[in-house]
């Protein structure tokens, strides 16, 4: 984004002249320097807490105030010999000051530090993609990149497509037009959502999914495609490990060497599962039994294609009953993918942990691609092949004086890195994993810990966990048993209700940082654009980066030697560009004055331009790591646990059980999608809404008329589930009996089964906009559910009675 | 002659809102959402949607609203002090040194199109008339990520907005170019 200045203020902003952007912006950019920027609210001034903890009555005070409480309790703990006591909050790295000095900050101070966020964002749905694809090729596919420009029909789940999607890259702009120019060439787009939400309508079709039945779907489909044998099977043969042997007890079938197996046709015997690329004489094993001879005698096996068929089967027939009114429109979708393969992709959409059951449901929308042989190839998903390693551009001795000795630094979100003994690693490196290394945070455990005493100080910036996480009553519960809660934003929200001391952070455009994105064009090519954010405006009132607060404490505390010589605006992004050896072609002073660093590339199929980073080194629809590592190692805490079943499969989820009972379920608003913009006055208007009113509880025409209920009645919705009785992912019930109200919107738009809300558009905060008070605390209404090892928050996850009620 | 025109291809409309916000950046137009304070909304575009069909079978509409540029606009009729223009180019615009805030025109536009602003005066879409008299094209077209508005001449004949033109009156509302 470019901005204009005129006497230090922003009069006029301009998207960058790159392919897909084409100088254009999204709505929420000129929202941005409206109603955060310049919002009449904004936070200019530190402030200090005169009332009770979460009343919002504040008065200013001094900058000095707050780093010396901040510093007088992290001095406590070092003493205390318990540094890990205060911790780091953050939310999206697009949101807040550098992360990357974050972390280091917190590696040097040996604080704690989360990307608590993350795990609600897209933590499961990355540990799914590594999980089958290996982390060579995960990210890609966790944003849908897709060579749409050559796709016959694109299924989306959810997602309030197009408005979230990240097919072309992380925004919006090129997004749009990529699928504008993908339906002109003719590909045909569907949506399975139980919404037809705001932005999808212009979507070919509609599928209307019951809530938490998407796993049987798919299922259906797999059956389908393989009843029919519309399945690519030299895709599967050369990159899949569909060929390999699993024994009757459902474990791999290696050889001496420790090697799996598959079968080879020629020899009528095992083989070891060639490298990803090979076919050999190998089958696909349909329909057959084969027999191995093992240590102890012959062991009967199944390929592990041959045990996802029995597993559709086995689910159409038990609970093809769930989705009856779209059986045989799914039936005929997979049919028409099956026969436009690999030209098709089925996306689930961006965003993790709708309910307990996404993990698996994941993993079945990935073996339906990968029977589609859609991964990498003309008009499928697209692996994007050029990404630089920037890394951290932490300083290293002799630089500053060595702070990493004597401990063990693993990989961290957003290519952080991150002491391995953090709440948030730890139970991921231990053996065996409780949680995989690839989640992003692992929230609950910092909720526990505060309640144990473990964690007693917080430093929040860029999130609002107060209510962004599920159970929200908990967390607000646990919050409130804190020493000292710092929050930095530039807006009021609930978690400044919280706080001690609230910092007035700068903004994204009175600070400095430096981005990389790659992503797909109109021009069918590759691109890949580096960037700085830089301070076009200083900042505003008594704002200050988060960094400078930080390298305040750190020199209250003494430890000034690992911050004196640091460039933050410039030398750390320099530091970063010489790490991918851009550096001096590409400064970042240079990509300030002279704009992004872009390359761009013909598109390039090869699967195997990196390995595929499994435990067999082929896309796994038999996964040998859930199978290793939990569901038949009797060490884990997963030991035959169905969620973590090396085989994908439906796992129902509970259910409403009264006729005025619903699943309450969130989607996100195109124009208004995130934490960011929950207070953002200029996309709060009700002229924007267009007829979808951003604090309504819609709900099905029908079932509201059933219940006597009319447009626009006041309801209360009581959360009556999930119980950890109908779901032993359930770890916190705190919210079962949780009230509140809110306003219907009847809508024929709408599964039956579903009430359905905007995210974040319900709030508490006597501090925010009234019209953010309209709304339902959607978090408030959710118990907490963990999904084991992809450590998946259930944030769809809620059973609610609704009561009409008197205004 | 010339005859400026907008078509907004709703094939090509994502209803991201971009237009609405655009709109209001580019004219100053005040943001605020509803409240004691604030009981009124200021907006040159607005949108209408609406769903047909019952469940499942339903689909949504979503429309962008602006002043339509009449040929004969009752606004210019209505207006007691001859405050909106008609120019030759079809763009209509409001006077406001002329305008006295009646509301007379808000009333008697068939649109809905025409708003009477914190300033007390009437406003609606006059397509940008400044950036046109520049060369710009509207602020919305500028900067539609989705290239669903477009900016023509209705008297450019054989020209491709004429085209796209001509097949939305005939009913097509095919407009991807």
């Amino acid at each position: 984004m470019r901005v204009k200045v005129r006497d230090g203020r922003v009069v006029d902003i301009r998207g960058e002249e790159l392919p897909g952007w084409d100088g254009r912006l999204c709505g929420k950019a000129f929202a941005g320097i409206l109603g955060r920027v310049y919002a009449p609210d904004r936070i200019l001034q530190p402030l200090k807490r005169i009332g009770e903890r979460g009343e919002g009555r504040f008065i200013p005070c001094t900058w000095d105030e707050v780093i010396e409480a901040v510093a007088e309790r992290l001095r406590h703990y070092i003493q205390e010999g318990h540094p890990e006591s205060f911790e780091i909050w953050w939310g999206c790295p697009r949101q807040q000051d550098n992360m990357y000095f974050i972390h280091y900050w917190s590696a040097v101070m040996r604080t704690g530090i989360s990307y608590i966020h993350g795990q609600i964002c897209f933590g499961d749905h990355l540990v799914e993609k590594v999980v089958t694809f290996g982390g060579n090729h995960a990210s890609s596919l966790v944003h849908g990149v897709a060579d749409l420009l050559r796709t016959r029909i694109a299924v989306i789940a959810g997602q309030n497509f197009p408005g979230t999607t990240l097919f072309a890259s992380s925004c919006a702009v090129p997004t749009y037009a990529l699928v504008n120019e993908a339906r002109r060439r003719g590909c045909k787009f569907i949506v399975v959502d139980p919404k037809l939400s705001d932005t999808s309508p212009w979507c070919d079709e509609w599928i209307p999914i019951r809530p938490g039945c998407d796993a049987v779907m798919v299922m259906l489909m797999i059956k389908t495609l393989i009843d029919e044998a519309l399945i690519d099977e030299d895709f599967l043969l050369r990159y899949t490990n569909a060929p390999q042997l699993i024994g009757e007890d459902g474990k791999a079938v290696r050889d001496g060497e420790g090697r799996y197996l598959a079968w080879d046709e020629e020899s009528s015997a095992p083989t070891p599962l060639p490298p990803a690329g090979e076919r050999g004489g190998i089958t696909l094993g349909l329909g057959r039994i084969l027999e191995v001879e093992g240590v102890d005698g012959p062991v009967r096996c199944k390929t592990a294609l041959q045990l996802l068929y029995e597993e559709a089967e086995r689910t159409v027939k038990e609970h093809g009953w769930r989705i009856a009114e779209i059986k045989e429109r799914v039936i005929q979708l997979a049919l028409e993918l099956g026969a436009n393969r690999p030209s098709v992709v089925v996306y689930p959409g961006f965003t993790s942990g709708r309910y307990s059951n996404w993990f698996q449901t994941l993993r079945a929308y990935s073996a339906l691609n990968l029977l589609l042989g859609n991964i990498d190839r003309p008009g499928g998903f697209y692996i994007l092949k050029h990404i630089y390693n920037l890394g951290v551009g932490w300083p290293r001795p002799p630089e500053v004086p060595d702070y990493l000795e004597g401990r063990e630094f693993v990989p961290g979100p957003w290519g952080n890195l991150m002491d391995k003994r953090l709440i948030d690693k730890a139970p991921c490196y231990k053996t065996p994993r409780d949680f995989h290394p690839s989640t992003q945070a692992l929230p609950w455990l910092h909720f526990k810990a505060i309640e144990e005493g473990k964690i007693r100080a917080i430093l929040s910036t860029a999130e609002n966990s107060a209510v962004t996480q599920p159970d929200s009553k908990w967390v607000w519960e646990c919050l409130k048993k804190l020493d000292l809660i710092v929050v930095g934003d530039q807006l009021p929200k609930e978690f400044i209700d919280l706080a001690d001391y609230v910092i007035p952070e700068a903004s994204y455009i009175e600070r400095f940082h430096l981005y990389q994105r790659s992503y797909l064009g109109v021009d069918d090519r590759e691109h890949l654009i580096i960037y700085m954010r830089s301070a076009a405006i200083p900042p505003q009132g008594d704002s200050k980066p988060l960094s400078w607060f930080l390298i305040k404490v750190a020199e209250r505390l003494g430890m000034n030697r690992f911050f004196k010589d640091l460039d933050l605006e410039y030398g750390w992004w320099d530091r970063m560009l010489r790490e991918a050896g851009l550096y001096p072609r590409v400064t970042s002073r240079r990509l300030i004055e002279e704009g992004p660093y872009h390359e761009s590339h013909p598109l390039e199929y090869n699967v195997l331009f990196k390995p595929i980073g499994t435990r067999s080194g082929r896309f796994e629809i038999y996964s040998n790591e859930l199978s290793e590592e939990c569901y038949h190692n009797p060490k884990s805490r997963w030991f035959g646990n169905p969620h973590v079943h090396p085989i994908p499969r439906y796992i129902p989820i509970a259910e409403p059980r009264g006729r005025d009972e619903f699943y309450l379920i969130g989607g996100k608003a195109v124009w208004h999608q995130k934490s960011a913009t929950q207070h953002n006055r200029a996309l709060m208007e009700d002229a924007i809404e267009a007829g979808c009113p951003y604090t309504a509880i819609y709900i099905n025409a029908e079932r509201a008329r059933k219940l006597g209920l009319r447009d626009g009645d006041l309801v209360e919705l009581e959360c009556v589930g999930p119980r950890s009785e109908d779901d032993p992912c359930v770890i916190d019930e705190r919210a079962i009996g949780v009230r509140e109200r809110g306003r219907i919107r009847l809508t024929e738009a709408l599964h039956p089964d579903a009430l359905w809300i905007y995210f974040a558009a319900g709030h508490r905060s006597r501090l925010m906009l009234k019209k953010a008070g309209e709304g339902v605390v959607m978090n408030m209404l959710i118990p907490y559910s963990v999904s084991p090892y992809s450590g998946g928050c259930g944030k769809n996850y809620s059973i609610v009675k609704l009561r009409r009620v008197e205004d | 002659m010339t005859r400026y025109a907008l078509i907004f291809d709703l094939n090509r409309c994502v209803r991201c809102r971009t237009c609405y916000i655009a709109c209001k950046w580019e004219h100053g137009i005040p943001f605020h959402p509803r409240d004691e304070a604030h009981p009124r909304e200021y907006y040159r575009l607005r949108y209408v949607s609406w769903e047909w069909g019952s469940y499942p079978d339903v689909r949504r509409s979503h429309i962008p609203i602006i002043c339509m540029h009449c040929d004969d606009p009752p606004c210019i009729d209505f207006c007691p002090t001859q405050a909106i223009v008609k120019r030759e180019d079809g763009i209509v615009y409001v006077d406001k040194e002329r305008c006295n805030g009646c509301g007379v025109c808000v009333h008697v536009c068939p649109y809905g199109a025409l708003y009477i602003g914190p300033d007390g005066k009437a406003d609606g879409c006059d397509l940008c008339v400044d950036r046109v008299d520049s060369g710009l094209e509207p602020r919305c077209v500028e900067e539609c990520p989705a290239r669903a508005i477009i900016f023509g001449d209705l008297d450019d004949e054989g020209g491709v907005f004429i085209g796209l033109y001509s097949l939305g009156r005939r009913g097509h509302f095919s407009l991807m170019a």
